[in-house]
C-alpha cells in the first residue's frame, strides 16, 4: 500500500458517499453530501500537490537556492484554503436555505417532489 | 433622398401616433404621412415610367457585404403607390368606420408602421434589408389582426397568421442567404443581373423551396391558404387593406420581383402554378359556400391571389403582363369590396348573409357602388376585372408544351372563372335584395358620405380602368411589367374588344355558367342552410399546434428541474462520461516513474477513521445529530492527514472550519427537524450507488494517475521566490495574500456575500435572545477566561503568518469562534464586539485599499512591498504590505464567521411565527 | 501622473474592483446606497466601455495582478471578446439596476451590495486568464446571484432556490477536480501557460489531460445549461423574483464564452476527442428544447426563461460550428439576446404588478428582440449566422435547427404575449427608461450594426489565433519602477 494508494482511495470513498447522500435527495442528504464531497474535493486537490511527510512548505528566511524537491508543492495547498473557505460560506449558506424552506412550507422532503 | 424620405416618414409618423391622444390629430397627421408618400411617388413617376431606376445607399454591414440600398422601378413604383394610395383611402375610411374609438390614435399608428413596412419591402434594393421589411410586415399584420385582442377571434387568428408568416419569414431568410451566396452579392440589381448563375447553382433547389414557402405562406397560397380567412378578425379596414390589398401582394411581389432570377425553371412552372391552380380553384369554390360577408370576400382574395400565382407560373411575358395587371385591378375593385362590406357590417351590426338581405332598400348608395365593384369582380365587360381575366382566360388557351397542364389549365380557368361569377353574385343578390334582413340588431342606413367616398373613388377606378385602359393604365402597367420581366415587352393590347375569340368565348361562359350555378344553389334558400365548408388547413394546424404546444409541456415535464436526484445524477454521469471516456480510451501502457513517498506515522489509522466514518455518514438510518459527529470525525481525518503530509496550514484551517461547521449544523439542527428518509426500491437504489461508485472511483483514479506524475510546476518559481520576492517563507501563505492575492481576493468577497445572504434571510426571525444558554453561570464565566487568550493566539497566528503556518484566515475563524462562544454565553446577538457587518466592511475596505495602494505608485493592484526594520526591543520585525492585506482578510473572516453562526443560534423557536 | 492616465494604465481591472469598492461602501453606509450604487454602477459601465474601445483601437490589454509574471501569478486579459462580453454585462446589469430602484425593488437586506459582487463575479470570469481564478469569480458570481434569486423570496423561490444552489455545488466541485486535473498533469493554471503545455505533454500524459479538459467543459455547458444539464434553469429562473431573474440573463453566457475559451486555446490539444462535436449536439438540442418550452409557456416570465436557455443554445451552436461567419455572429447576437431577454423579464415582473397594461409597447420590443425579429441586432445576428452555417453543405442542418427553433419561439411568444390584458397602470418613469436603455441597445447595436460587425469579426480571428493570446500574456513583462 502507497500513499498515493491510500489518498486515491480515500478521495474515491468520499467522493462516492458524497455522491450517493446527493442523490438521495432528501434535504438533509443535501447537505451531507455537499459536505463529504467538499472533504474530497478539497483532498483530491491536495493530492495534486503529491503530498508526502515532513517537507512542509516553509522555506529558509535568508537562504539563498533552494530545491522544490526538498518541499510538497504549496500551490494546491493554496487553492485547497481557498476551496475550504469557499466551502464553509456555501453550508452556511445552503443550511440557513433549508432552514428557511422548512420554514415556507414545513415540507423537509421538499427537494423530492 | 426622396426615397429614404418616403420609407422613413411612416414610421415617425406611426412613432408619433402612438403617442397622440386625439383622434382627429391622429387622422390628419396618418392622412398627410399617407398623401405625401402618395406625393413623392407622383414625382418620380416620369422618370420611373421611363425606365430609370432610383436608387439611394448607405453603408451599412459591410461584414456582410449588405449596405441599406433603397431601390425603385417601375415594378417599385406600381406597389408603392398602391400602398400608398389605398393606405390613404383606408385612413379616411378608418377614421369614420371607428369613429369614438378611444384607440384610433394606436389604429393609426400600426396603420402607418405596416404602410412603412410595406413601403419598405417594396423599395429594398438590398436582399437583407428586403427580408428584414418582410418581417416587419408579419408582425405588423400580426398587431393589426391581434388589434381586438381578449376577443378569441382575434387572438386564434393572429396567432395563425404569425405562425404562418413568420414561418414563411425564417424561410426567406434562408432564401435570401443562399440567393445571396449564390449569386455573389445581397445587392438586388447584382443579383437581378445574375439570374443565370443561380438557376445554374446547386443550390437552386432550395433556394427555390425556402423562396416559395416564404412567397405562399404570404400570399396565402395552398396549403397555407387557411391564415388569411382567420385574419378576418380584424377590423373591416385592416381586411380592405392588408388583407386584400397589399400585405397578401407582397408575396407576389416577391414573385414578380424575382422573376428574372429564380423563374423559367420547370420547377417554378410547376410548383408555382400548381400552388396558384389549387389555391384558384380551392378559394373559388370555397367563397361561394361562406356564410360571414368577409369571409366570401377572404376566400375571394384566395381565389385572385391563385390566380395571380398561377399567372406568374405560366412564365411567358404576357401571363407576366396580365398577372401585374390583375395586381392591380384587384387591388382596387377587392379594397371598395372590403370597405362595402364594412359599411354593411357597421350599419347593420352584423354581417352574416343569412341575416343580412335586401339592402337595396335602405342603401341604394352603397348598393350601386359595391354592385359595380363585385361586377368587376366577376368579370364583367366594361370593368377593369374583365380585361385582365380575358387575359387570364387568353393565356390559359395559349398554354402548349407542358401536356396534361395545357388542357386542363383552360378548364379549371373556366370553372374558377364560373366560381368567381357565382360568388359575386351571391354576393350582390344576398346583401342586397333576396328578401327583407333578418333580426337586425339595428336598422340600417346609409353611411356618412365621406366612408362612401373611399368606395366611390376605387369603383371610378374600376371603371375608368375598364372603359379607357391604355391612357389610365397602359404606361405603369407597360413600365412595371418591363421591370418585372427584366426583358423586352412582349406585344399585348388592353383594348376592350378584341373580336369574338376564345377568351370572349370562356368569359361568356363563365358569367352565365356562374349566374346559372348560383341560381341553383340559391333556390329556396338552400344555400342558407348548407352548413360552412370545412376550413380545410385551419384545423390541421391548430391541431399541429396543440401537438406540439403537448409535446413541449410532456418535454419540459420530463427535465422537471424538480426532481434534484436526477440533475446531480445527471451531471456526474456526464462527469464520468467526460473524464472516462479519454481514460479509458487511452494510452496508459508507457511506463511512467513510481514516486512514491512514505507513509506518515499513523496513516493508516486516520485513513480507516476517514473513510469509516464517511461510510457510517450515509446511512440514512442514523439520528442527524450522529451523522453531525461522524461527519466531524471525517473533517478531523481529513485534517490529521493534512498535518500529516505537510500542511500545517491546511490543517489549522481544516480544524477550526470544522468547528465552526460543527456548531453551525448543530444550532441549525435544532430547528430543522428531518423526516424518515424516503423508501426506494432496491433496483432505484442500486442504479444510483452504480453511479456513485462510478463517481467516487473516477475522481479516485484521477487522483492516482495524476499523483504519479510530476510535471515541472508554477509552484517552484513561487518557492523560490517566497523570500526575495514577497518577503514570506511560508510559501502558502505568500501564494495566498500574494502571488494568487486576487483568488483570495474574490473568496473573502463570496464569505462576505454568503454572511449578508444568511444574515438578511434568518433576520426575519432572529428574535434577539436566545433563551437556552440564559441564566447558566458556567458558560459566561468561561468565556470571560477563555476569550482573552482566544484574541491573543489568534494575534499571534496572525503575525506569524506570513512565516510560519498560520495567517488572517485562521486567525480570524479563531477569533469569530471566540465572539461566537461569547455572543452566546451573553445570551444576546448583539454582543459588544460582534457588530459584524462593520467587520465585513472594514475588512473588504481594507484588503481593496491594500490592494490599491500600488496603483498610486504605478505598480498593479495588489502589488506588495516588504521591508525588515529593525525596531528596538522587538527586534529585526518581517513587515510586508501583504499583512495589511491579509487584515483584512482575518477582519471579513470574523465578521463573516459571527454573522453565519449567529444567524442561526438565535432564530425563534419553532411554532412562534 | 494624473488621475486619467493611472486609471488608463489600470483599465482591466476596474471592471472587477469598481463593484467591489461599490459594494463594500453601499455595506458601510446602508442609507447613501442608492447613490453609490448608482454612482459606482456609471462607473463600471464606463470602465467596461472603455475597455471596448480600447480593444477595438487593437490593444490587447494584459494585466498582471501583484506585478508577478505570468503564468506564476494572476493575469487579467481584455480582448475583444472580453471586452465586448463586460460591456454587455454593464448594459444589462445598469438598465436592471436603475429598473429595481425606479421600482423601489432594491429594498431588501443588502440588495445593492450583493447586486455588485453580482457584477463583480460576472465581469472577473470575463477578464480572467487563470483556471482557479474562474472559478474564484464563478464562485463570487453565483453567491451574488443566490443573494438576487432570495430577494423577498418565499416558499417555491426558496426551494428553487435551494436547488439552484445545490447543483451549482456540485458545479464547482466538479470545477475544482477539472482544475485539480489540469494543475496535477501540467503543472500550471494560467490560461496561455495551459495552451502551450497541454500540446507537449507526452503521450501518457494526454488522457488525463483531456479528461481535465472534459470535465471542465462538463462544468461551463452545466452553467450554459446545455440540453442534459438544463434542467436547473427553467425551474430556477422561473420562479424567482422576475427582476432578479433579468440580472442572470448574462449568466448563461458565461457558460458559453467558457466553451468558446476552451475550445479555441486548448482545442488542440484534445487530439481526436469530439469537444466541438458535443457542443454542436448540445446546443442544437438545448435551442429546440428551448423553443418546445416556449411553445408551452403559460406566462411571460416562463417565456423569457426559455428564451435564456434559447439564446444560450443558439450560443453553444454557433461557436461550435468552426464558421467564423457564424462565432462573429454569435458575439453579436449575445449582448442583444441579453438585453432582450433582461427587458422581458422586466416587463414580466410590471405585468406581474399589474403595470403593463397601458406600457405595453414594450412587450412588444422586448418580444421581438427575443424572438429574433427586425429591426432589432438579434435578427441580424441570426441572419448572419445563417449566412455562415449555410456556406457549408456540413453545417446546412444547423440553419434548419436554428429557424425552427426561432419559429417554435416566435409562436410561443405570440401564445402568452396575447394573453396580456390592456389593463393595468402604467409603469414609472424611470422604469420605462431602462426599458428603453434596454430595447435600446438591441436597437442601436443594429443601427451601429457595422462597425459592431467589424468588431466581432476582428474578435473571432482574434480567437482563431490563440497564439496572440499566449504571447500576449506570457509575454507581458511586469513593471520594473515607477513609469
Amino acid at each position: 500500500m502507497t500513499l498515493e494508494l491510500m489518498l486515491a482511495s480515500q478521495i474515491a470513498i468520499l467522493v462516492a458517499c458524497a455522491l450517493y447522500c446527493l442523490m438521495r435527495g432528501r434535504l438533509f442528504d443535501v447537505i451531507v453530501g455537499i459536505t463529504l464531497l467538499s472533504y474530497g474535493v478539497n483532498l483530491f486537490l491536495f493530492a495534486m500537490g503529491r503530498p508526502a511527510p515532513d517537507k512542509a512548505p516553509i522555506v529558509p528566511a535568508h537562504g539563498g537556492a533552494l530545491s522544490p524537491a526538498d518541499y510538497v508543492d504549496p500551490l494546491p495547498q493554496a487553492l485547497v484554503l481557498t476551496a475550504i473557505v469557499i466551502g464553509f460560506a456555501m453550508t452556511g449558506l445552503m443550511v440557513a436555505l433549508a432552514l428557511r424552506r422548512k420554514q415556507a412550507d414545513g415540507d423537509d422532503a421538499g427537494a423530492e417532489q | 433622398m426622396t426615397l429614404l424620405t418616403i420609407c422613413l416618414l411612416p414610421w415617425c409618423a406611426a412613432l408619433l401616433l402612438a403617442r397622440l391622444r386625439s383622434a382627429t390629430a391622429a387622422f390628419a397627421l396618418a392622412g398627410a404621412c399617407a398623401l405625401v408618400v402618395l406625393g413623392l411617388l407622383g414625382q418620380m413617376a416620369q422618370a420611373v415610367w421611363a425606365g430609370q431606376t432610383l436608387q439611394s445607399s448607405v453603408a451599412w454591414l459591410p461584414a456582410l457585404g449588405v449596405s441599406a440600398t433603397l431601390r425603385i422601378d417601375a415594378l417599385a413604383w406600381l406597389f408603392a403607390t398602391l400602398v400608398s394610395g389605398i393606405g390613404a383611402l383606408v385612413i379616411l375610411y378608418a377614421r369614420y368606420y371607428m369613429d369614438g374609438d378611444e384607440r384610433l390614435p394606436r389604429f393609426f399608428a400600426l396603420l402607418c408602421a405596416f404602410m412603412g413596412a410595406m413601403l419598405g419591402v417594396v423599395l429594398a434594393g438590398d436582399l437583407v434589408l428586403l427580408a428584414m421589411f418582410w418581417e416587419l410586415t408579419s408582425l405588423a399584420s400580426f398587431l393589426l389582426i391581434a388589434f381586438n385582442a381578449p376577443d378569441r377571434g382575434a387572438v386564434r387568428g393572429a396567432r395563425a397568421a404569425l405562425a404562418v408568416t413568420g414561418m414563411g419569414g425564417l424561410a426567406l431568410m434562408a432564401a435570401v442567404v443562399m440567393l445571396g451566396r449564390a449569386a455573389g452579392s445581397f445587392d438586388l440589381a447584382t443579383v437581378l443581373a445574375a439570374g443565370d448563375v443561380v438557376r445554374a447553382d446547386p443550390r437552386y433547389p432550395w433556394i427555390l423551396t425556402c423562396f416559395l414557402l416564404a412567397v405562399f405562406s404570404k400570399s396565402a397560397q395552398f396549403p397555407f391558404q387557411f391564415w388569411l380567412a382567420r385574419a378576418m378578425a380584424a377590423p373591416t379596414p385592416v381586411s380592405a387593406y392588408l388583407h386584400s390589398a397589399t400585405l397578401v401582394k407582397a408575396g407576389i411581389f416577391l414573385l414578380l420581383r424575382f422573376y428574372p432570377v429564380l423563374g423559367g425553371t420547370d420547377a417554378w412552372f410547376f410548383a408555382v402554378s400548381t400552388a396558384g391552380a389549387i389555391t384558384l380553384l380551392l378559394g373559388g369554390v370555397a367563397a361561394v359556400f361562406q356564410h360571414d360577408l368577409k369571409g366570401l370576400l377572404a376566400y375571394s382574395t384566395v381565389s385572385h391571389l391563385g390566380l395571380i400565382t398561377l399567372l406568374i407560373g405560366f412564365s411567358t411575358p404576357t401571363a407576366i403582363v396580365a398577372a401585374v395587371f390583375h395586381v392591380i385591378n384587384h387591388a382596387t375593385f377587392k379594397a371598395s369590396l372590403f370597405m362595402a362590406a364594412g359599411i354593411v357590417d357597421h350599419e347593420c351590426g352584423t354581417r352574416d348573409l343569412r341575416n343580412v338581405n335586401g339592402m337595396w332598400r335602405y342603401m341604394p348608395l352603397t348598393g350601386s357602388l359595391a354592385i359595380v365593384a363585385a361586377a368587376a369582380m366577376a368579370g364583367v365587360p366594361l370593368l377593369n376585372g374583365f380585361l385582365s381575366k380575358e387575359m387570364f382566360f387568353g393565356e390559359a388557351l395559349a398554354l402548349e408544351g407542358h401536356d396534361p397542364i395545357a388542357l386542363l389549365a383552360p378548364l379549371a380557368a373556366l370553372l374558377a372563372g364560373a366560381a368567381g361569377v357565382a360568388y359575386s353574385a351571391r354576393f350582390v343578390h344576398d346583401v342586397f335584395f333576396n328578401g327583407a334582413p333578418i333580426n337586425l340588431p339595428r336598422t340600417p342606413h346609409e353611411p356618412p358620405l365621406w366612408m362612401a367616398a373611399p368606395v366611390a373613388v376605387l369603383v371610378l377606378l374600376c371603371l375608368l380602368v375598364g372603359l379607357i385602359p391604355t391612357p389610365i393604365i397602359g404606361a405603369p402597367l407597360a413600365a412595371a411589367a418591363h421591370a418585372a420581366l427584366g426583358g423586352s415587352l412582349p406585344s399585348y393590347s388592353l383594348a376592350l374588344w378584341h373580336g369574338f375569340n376564345g377568351p370572349l368565348a370562356m368569359s361568356a361562359l363563365a358569367l352565365v355558367s356562374g349566374v346559372g350555378i348560383y341560381a341553383v344553389l340559391m333556390r329556396k334558400r338552400a344555400l342558407h342552410q348548407r352548413p360552412l365548408p370545412d376550413p380545410w388547413g385551419y384545423r390541421q394546424f391548430e391541431r399541429l399546434l396543440l401537438t406540439l404546444a403537448r409535446s413541449g409541456v410532456v418535454l419540459v415535464r420530463q427535465l422537471r428541474g424538480d426532481r434534484m436526484r436526477l440533475q446531480m445524477a445527471v451531471l456526474a454521469l456526464a462527469a464520468v462520461l467526460a473524464a472516462g471516456w479519454p481514460l479509458l480510451g487511452g494510452g496508459f501502457e508507457a511506463h511512467l516513474p513510481e514516486l512514491t513517498a512514505a507513509i506518515p506515522q499513523g496513516g493508516i489509522i486516520v485513513w480507516v477513521v476517514g473513510a469509516v466514518f464517511a461510510i457510517a455518514a450515509t446511512s440514512a438510518r442514523n439520528q442527524p445529530v450522529t451523522v453531525l459527529l461522524f461527519l466531524g470525525a471525517v473533517g478531523l481525518a481529513v485534517a490529521l492527514a493534512f498535518a500529516g503530509l505537510s500542511a500545517p496550514d491546511l490543517s489549522l484551517t481544516q480544524l477550526f472550519v470544522e468547528v465552526a461547521t460543527v456548531l453551525l449544523l448543530l444550532l441549525a439542527l435544532q430547528r430543522l427537524p428531518v423526516e424518515a428518509p424516503p423508501v426506494r426500491s432496491l433496483g432505484k437504489r442500486l442504479r444510483y450507488a452504480a453511479i456513485a461508485v462510478a463517481g467516487g472511483g473516477g475522481t479516485g483514479w484521477l487522483a492516482w494517475e495524476a499523483m504519479l506524475r510530476k510535471p515541472p510546476a508554477i509552484s517552484d518559481y513561487q518557492l523560490a521566490n517566497a523570500v526575495s520576492g514577497a518577503g514570506g517563507t511560508n510559501a502558502v501563505n505568500v501564494i495566498i495574500v500574494d502571488f494568487r492575492g486576487f483568488d483570495t481576493l474574490g473568496e473573502i468577497t463570496v464569505l462576505a456575500a454568503a454572511a449578508l445572504i444568511v444574515w438578511a434571510f434568518l433576520a426575519r426571525e432572529r428574535a434577539g435572545v436566545l433563551g437556552r444558554f440564559q441564566g447558566s453561570f458556567m458558560l459566561p464565566t468561561a468565556v470571560k477566561i477563555v476569550m482573552p487568550f482566544a484574541a491573543l493566539v489568534a494575534v499571534h497566528l496572525y503575525l506569524r503568518g506570513h512565516n510560519l503556518p498560520g495567517g488572517g484566515f485562521v486567525a480570524g475563524l479563531l477569533l469569530a469562534i471566540g465572539l461566537v462562544l461569547e455572543a452566546l454565553a451573553l445570551g444576546s446577538w448583539r454582543s459588544p464586539h460582534a457588530r459584524p457587518v462593520r467587520w465585513l466592511a472594514a475588512g473588504l475596505g481594507l484588503a481593496l485599499l491594500t490592494g490599491a495602494a500600488s496603483l498610486a505608485l504605478g505598480y498593479p493592484f495588489l502589488t506588495s512591498a516588504f521591508g525588515h526594520p529593525v525596531l528596538p526591543v522587538l527586534g529585526e520585525i518581517p513587515l510586508a504590505s501583504a499583512a495589511l492585506f491579509d487584515l483584512g482578510v482575518l477582519a471579513v473572516v470574523v465578521g463573516a464567521t459571527v454573522m453565519l453562526i449567529l444567524a442561526f443560534a438565535f432564530g425563534r423557536e419553532e411554532g412562534k411565527k | 501622473m494624473t488621475v486619467g492616465s493611472v486609471l488608463q494604465v489600470h483599465l482591466a481591472v476596474l471592471p472587477i474592483l469598481l463593484p467591489l469598492l461599490t459594494a463594500t461602501l453601499a455595506l458601510a453606509w446602508p442609507r447613501a446606497s442608492r447613490p453609490i450604487s448608482l454612482l459606482g454602477a456609471l462607473a463600471v459601465l464606463a470602465a467596461s466601455m472603455a475597455l471596448v474601445l480600447q480593444a477595438a483601437g487593437g490593444v490587447q490589454t494584459v494585466y498582471l495582478l501583484g506585478n508577478w509574471q505570468a503564468p506564476f501569478g494572476i493575469a487579467l486579459m481584455a480582448d475583444h471578446v472580453s471586452a465586448w462580453a463586460l460591456l454587455a454585462t454593464a448594459w444589462v446589469l445598469f438598465g436592471v439596476l436603475v429598473f429595481s430602484i425606479g421600482g423601489a425593488q432594491d429594498e431588501g437586506a443588502f440588495f445593492h451590495p450583493l447586486f455588485h459582487v453580482l457584477w463583480m463575479g460576472v465581469n472577473g470570469a470575463f477578464l480572467t486568464a487563470d483556471v482557479f481564478n474562474l472559478f474564484v469569480f464563478f464562485e463570487v458570481m453565483l453567491v451574488g446571484s443566490y443573494g438576487l434569486a432570495l430577494q423577498g423570496a418565499s416558499g417555491g423561490a426558496v426551494g428553487a432556490s435551494l436547488r439552484y444552489v445545490a447543483i451549482n455545488l456540485a458545479g464547482s466541485a466538479l470545477f475544482l477536480i477539472a482544475a485539480g486535473v489540469l494543475y496535477g498533469v501540467s503543472g500550471t493554471l494560467s490560461f496561455a501557460d495551459l495552451a502551450v503545455r497541454l500540446p507537449q505533454l507526452p503521450a501518457a500524459d494526454r488522457p488525463l489531460a483531456v479528461a481535465g479538459v472534459g470535465l471542465l467543459s462538463v462544468v461551463f455547458l452545466l452553467k450554459a445549461a446545455a440540453l442534459p444539464l438544463s434542467a436547473w434553469l427553467p425551474q430556477t429562473y422561473g420562479r424567482i423574483a422576475p427582476v432578479s431573474a433579468a440580472a442572470f440573463t448574462l449568466l448563461t453566457k458565461l457558460g458559453a464564452y467558457g466553451l468558446l475559451r476552451l475550445m479555441t486555446l486548448w482545442g488542440g490539444a484534445l487530439g481526436d476527442w469530439p469537444l466541438a462535436g458535443i457542443v454542436l449536439a448540445c446546443g442544437a438540442g438545448t435551442l429546440l428544447l428551448a423553443g418546445f418550452g416556449a411553445l408551452a409557456s403559460l406566462s411571460l416570465t416562463q417565456v423569457a426563461t426559455w428564451s435564456v436557455l434559447s439564446s444560450s443554445g443558439f450560443l453553444m451552436l454557433v461557436f461550435a460550428s468552426a464558421s467564423p461567419q457564424a462565432a462573429a455572429a454569435g458575439l453579436l447576437y449575445l449582448p442583444a439576446s441579453a438585453v432582450c431577454a433582461s427587458a422581458l423579464f422586466l416587463v414580466a415582473d410590471l405585468q406581474r404588478r399589474n403595470c403593463l397594461g397601458a406600457s405595453r409597447l414594450w412587450l412588444l420590443a422586448a418580444a421581438a428582440g427575443v424572438a429574433g425579429l427586425p429591426p432589432f441586432a438579434t435578427f441580424i445576428a441570426k441572419l448572419q449566422a445563417l449566412d455562415g452555417v449555410l456556406a457549408s453543405p456540413v453545417l446546412a442542418w444547423m440553419a434548419l435547427v436554428i429557424l425552427l427553433g426561432g419559429l417554435l419561439s416566435v409562436v410561443g411568444l405570440a401564445r402568452v404575449g396575447l394573453r396580456v390584458s390592456n389593463r393595468g397602470g402604467k409603469a414609472s418613469l424611470s422604469e420605462q427608461l431602462a426599458l428603453a436603455w434596454l430595447c435600446g441597445g438591441a436597437l442601436l447595436l443594429s443601427v451601429c450594426a457595422g462597425p459592431a460587425q467589424r468588431y466581432v469579426s476582428e474578435a473571432v480571428t482574434q480567437m482563431a489565433t490563440p497564439d496572440a493570446y499566449i504571447q500576449a500574456v506570457l509575454g507581458q513583462a511586469p513593471m520594473r519602477s515607477v513609469p
